[in-house]
């Protein structure tokens, strides 16, 4: 198993160092210069030459490239060219507030959908299988920000029972009732809108493996469907959730862009929007190469979980 | 004393809101320490028939009328939970493909002993060793490590053997194999089988040999059956069976098996045509398309049953007059 992971932890590293190369490359690309987001139409040339050199602009793209990954690498994010405040400092505070509405809501949603998926999958073509289906129909085409908006104008704004923006109330910084008070719209609109893809995977993974002839085998010998269900259905058929589960790992950072914006969340969401729209390019390639290094990480760890449950990967990493 | 008596099973199949009959009118019993071998192609409802009396038929698939007597009681009568209680104790069953039939996340002990445990109500402990017993008893060496282990790291005989010592732990009484061997190559093949001869008759079992191989059937069995078209042909001993078929198809099947001892050349004979689907069965005798003494009669008028002996009875309207022996070829 230890080689198995460390084979893997090396075919990662190649993958982040490309998808890094990726990111700074289509930046360079992009139809526009980097000094525009710092200049003013008042000044003059020698000013913006004497800044682009001050910024390493002029440097040949590989010199750009491994100066960029070098301070990344230590741990220097550098700064927003528009504000000019110290990114590293701003994702401190909004990761953590984006996983604040991300993790809850994907854990809700994942106990939910267990439960669901697995009740819809036994009963297939019954009238709770078609009312869970038609839930998660309905809730996969619901837009997030529509979804967001009819509850903020319900809860907030007709019945006034949720607020409406933001993390706190002006004053109760610290108080985690008030907090719990403005999480709970968001992650309800979180919670549904990650629900239906988990559950529509619960319940074809239930699907297939009670099509399984293992099955069949178990009711000739004498097993209780529950029995059938709980002892052996369960573990395979949430198997593959944890690939599900490892692949939304770079939710923590991009998990909420939408949700967050429509209710004024400080998270990794609108600041990220908000660089995009000032081509600021620093943030742009941090938020960029976090979520993708998570991509990789997740995998990762969803390839190792399963080895570790699945005793017939484990035997092949080995041989 | 007989063990499992079916009596006029009749099984259906719901296609696309139609009902077809896969199984018409089956009869047949096993007595205890016998071994009865049903034969036929696929299609034949062979297995399908052996499926209505576990109870095990695919959801579209329906026992439409008859009865099936184990050891006197009805099990199309009694309450789910005393047929469960049957299952996997006193009537068991080994399937086709044995690299299918196991959980692959449990490990092989789980397997039998949850098995144990569910029917004779004991601790882990004991559990585990019984379950290394019967490991021991189908002939798997290094029990106590086999244990253990997961499907994925047995062969396919081996997980033949272990689905065997599922069959067996609880000592049953009716045994149910529906081709055990076909999945697996011939050496181990004939390892498996003579390990179910053996066990079988160790313990008096009444065992019920679904397979389509013939060889199988002469080296295993005591009684035969053969079906086609959802419809039992011929019955008889083996040796009535191998020595004297009456029935066109169960000459047709011998006559289709390569024999290698002869010194002659014998031309293999194929069995023209294909099996009759179960939405397309012919009026009269199933066989009749494709039989080579077919009669005008046979094409609209099931034949009905015609005794040779006590034991031997074929249905066919040349009634006797083995067509192997020069019967009518109109």
């Amino acid at each position: 198993m230890g080689k198995y992971i460390g084979k893997r932890i090396l075919q990662a590293i190649p993958l982040v160092i490309l998808i890094s190369i990726l990111t700074f490359t289509l930046i360079q690309l992009a139809p526009y210069d980097a000094v525009d987001s710092i200049t003013t139409p008042d000044m003059s040339a020698e000013y913006i030459e004497a800044l682009k050199e001050e910024y390493g602009l002029n440097d040949p793209i590989y010199r750009q490239y491994l100066a960029w990954a070098k301070k990344t690498l230590s741990g220097d994010f550098g700064y927003s060219i528009v504000t000019h405040s110290n990114i590293k400092e701003a994702l401190s505070q909004r990761i953590p507030a984006t996983m604040l509405i991300v993790i809850p809501s994907y854990l809700v949603a994942l106990m939910i959908a267990v439960i669901l998926g697995l009740i819809a999958g036994a009963k297939q073509g019954t009238l709770i299988d078609k009312i869970v289906d038609g839930f998660c129909s309905i809730t996969m085409s619901t837009p997030t920000f529509w979804m967001g908006l009819i509850f903020l104008y319900i809860f907030s704004y007709k019945l006034n029972w949720l607020p409406s923006l933001g993390m706190y109330t002006t004053g109760q910084e610290k108080s985690v009732k008030d907090l719990v008070w403005h999480m709970f719209l968001p992650c309800v609109t979180l919670t549904i809108a990650f629900l239906p893809q988990m559950i529509r995977y619960v319940r074809s993974s239930t699907i297939g493996q009670l099509a399984e002839d293992y099955v069949s085998v178990q009711r000739t010998y004498g097993a209780t469907e529950k029995n059938i269900l709980f002892r052996h259905v369960l573990k395979n058929a949430l198997l593959p959730l944890i690939t599900l589960v490892g692949m939304s790992l770079p939710m923590l950072v991009t998990g909420a862009f939408v949700t967050e914006s429509i209710f004024s969340w400080p998270g990794v969401g609108p600041y990220f929007l908000g660089a995009i729209r000032g081509f600021d390019y620093p943030i742009i390639l941090v938020i960029l190469i976090l979520s993708s290094s998570l991509v990789i990480i997740g995998n990762l760890l969803a390839d190792i979980l399963y080895g570790l449950i699945d005793t017939r990967i484990k035997d092949l990493g080995n041989s | 004393m007989k063990v499992l008596e079916v009596n006029h099973l009749e099984t259906s199949f719901a296609i696309k809101k139609n009902k077809f009959l896969a199984i018409r009118d089956v009869s047949l019993h096993v007595d205890e320490g016998e071994i009865l071998g049903i034969v036929g192609e696929s299609g034949s409802g062979k297995s399908v028939t052996m499926k209505s009396v576990v109870g095990i038929l695919p959801s579209n698939g329906q026992v439409e009328s008859g009865e099936i007597l184990f050891r006197g009681t009805n099990l199309l009568q009694i309450k789910p939970e005393e047929k469960r209680a049957l299952l996997g104790n006193d009537i068991t069953m080994i399937f086709q493909d044995p690299m299918t039939a196991l959980n692959p996340l449990k490990t092989i002990g789980y397997h039998i002993e949850e098995i144990i445990i569910r029917h004779q109500k004991v601790d882990r402990v004991s559990a585990r060793k019984q379950a290394e017993a019967i490991l021991n008893i189908v002939e798997i060496p290094d029990a106590k490590r086999r244990l253990t282990q997961y499907p994925h790291e047995f062969s396919g005989g081996m997980r033949q053997r272990v689905v065997i010592g599922m069959a067996l732990v609880n000592s049953p009484q009716l045994l149910i194999a529906d081709e055990p061997t076909t999945a697996l190559d011939v050496t181990i093949q004939f390892q498996i089988l003579k390990l179910i001869k053996k066990l079988q008759a160790k313990n008096k079992m009444a065992v019920v040999l679904i397979t389509h191989d013939l060889a199988v059937v002469y080296n295993m069995c005591h009684r035969i059956l053969v079906m086609y078209g959802g419809k039992i042909l011929e019955e008889g001993t083996r040796t009535e069976i191998f020595d004297n078929p009456q029935h066109p198809y169960t000459l047709a099947l011998m006559e289709s098996i390569p024999n290698l001892e002869s010194a002659e050349k014998s031309k293999l004979e194929p069995i023209e045509g294909i099996a009759p689907t179960l939405d397309n069965m012919p009026a009269g005798c199933p066989f009749a398309p494709r039989c080579k003494h077919a009669m005008a009669i046979c094409g609209h008028e099931m034949p009905t049953k015609h005794t040779f002996s006590k034991t031997h009875s074929s249905y066919c309207h040349l009634n006797g007059s083995n067509p192997a022996h020069g019967g009518s070829d109109a």
